[in-house]
């Protein structure tokens, strides 16, 4: 027989004290809620890889530069004209939010 | 074999008072520090689901993972020797029937908090938690060996404790 063991049953009625200490204090505090849900965890470990984003910088940098004119300069244009009914939408208050900037 | 939300559920309900305690007392009674650090160790668990290997038991994992927990903790927040000087701190004891039961508690949480952190670790799995010494390894990641000359240390310590303040 090892000296723990020997230590151990020497103690035993100092480890059931701590066991029993331990059981009691385990149960004082409640548990916090804990939120979980199939989906979520996935979501989170669905990452874009580095070059992903560096690229879909890159490609925003050279299509501004390659068409500076793509915006609002032409009042009467179309893509004014959505502008220009969007605004009045949310003006209205007539609009989903989330939906928008999704779209966008 | 996958982990369902209400298998992980069920498991926390289980296991999650046990997490909570092993906390609390590592944390030198910090009630609130102990509770966040479960709620962070279940939703670590169940993101990292996927690794979970079945064969072996949960609370091995579970305390893997918690003590690695514990370990960024002391660095990034305090000195384990912080940890140790609030376990010191005495709680009152109010005059109650179990004053003295009070009393031989704080006397017990002050032996253990004295503990150095590896030794305590393998302490309180061992004695509070009832781990055999091959899971007790694993969770610490040393050789049994290791884990026996260290609860040797520890028992022995907190035995003379007890000892010189025998209430």
């Amino acid at each position: 027989m090892d000296k723990l063991n020997e230590l151990e049953k020497e103690s035993q009625e100092l480890l059931s004290s701590i066991k029993s200490m331990a059981d009691k204090e385990n149960l004082e505090i409640p548990l916090p809620e804990l939120d979980i849900t199939e989906n979520e965890p996935k979501l989170l470990r669905r990452r874009i890889p580095s070059w992903v984003a560096v690229a879909a910088m890159l490609a925003g940098i050279v299509i501004g530069f390659a068409m500076p004119k793509l915006g609002n300069s032409d009042p009467y244009s179309r893509t004014s004209f959505n502008y220009a009914d969007t605004c009045r939408s949310i003006a209205q208050n007539d609009v989903n939010l989330s939906l928008l900037i999704t779209s966008f | 074999m996958r982990l369902t939300a209400d298998t992980f559920q069920g498991l926390y309900l289980e296991h999650g008072p046990r997490a909570q305690g092993f906390f609390l007392r590592m944390t030198g009674y910090d009630r609130e520090l102990a509770r966040d650090l479960t709620q962070d160790l279940f939703m670590r668990l169940w993101s990292a689901r996927d690794s979970y290997d079945a064969k072996r038991p949960f609370r091995t994992w579970m305390f893997a993972i918690a003590y690695n927990m514990l370990k960024n903790e002391y660095r990034r927040r305090m000195t384990v020797m912080e940890y140790i000087d609030n376990a010191d701190k005495e709680e009152p004891v109010t005059e109650t029937d179990h004053l003295e039961q009070e009393q031989r508690d704080q006397m017990l949480r002050n032996a253990i908090g004295r503990l150095p952190e590896p030794q305590k670790v393998v302490f309180l799995l061992r004695y509070e938690e009832e781990l055999p010494l091959s899971e007790i390894a694993r969770v610490c990641d040393i050789p049994e060996g290791t884990v026996k000359s260290r609860l040797f240390s520890a028992l022995t310590a907190v035995r003379e404790y007890c000892k010189n303040n025998e209430i």
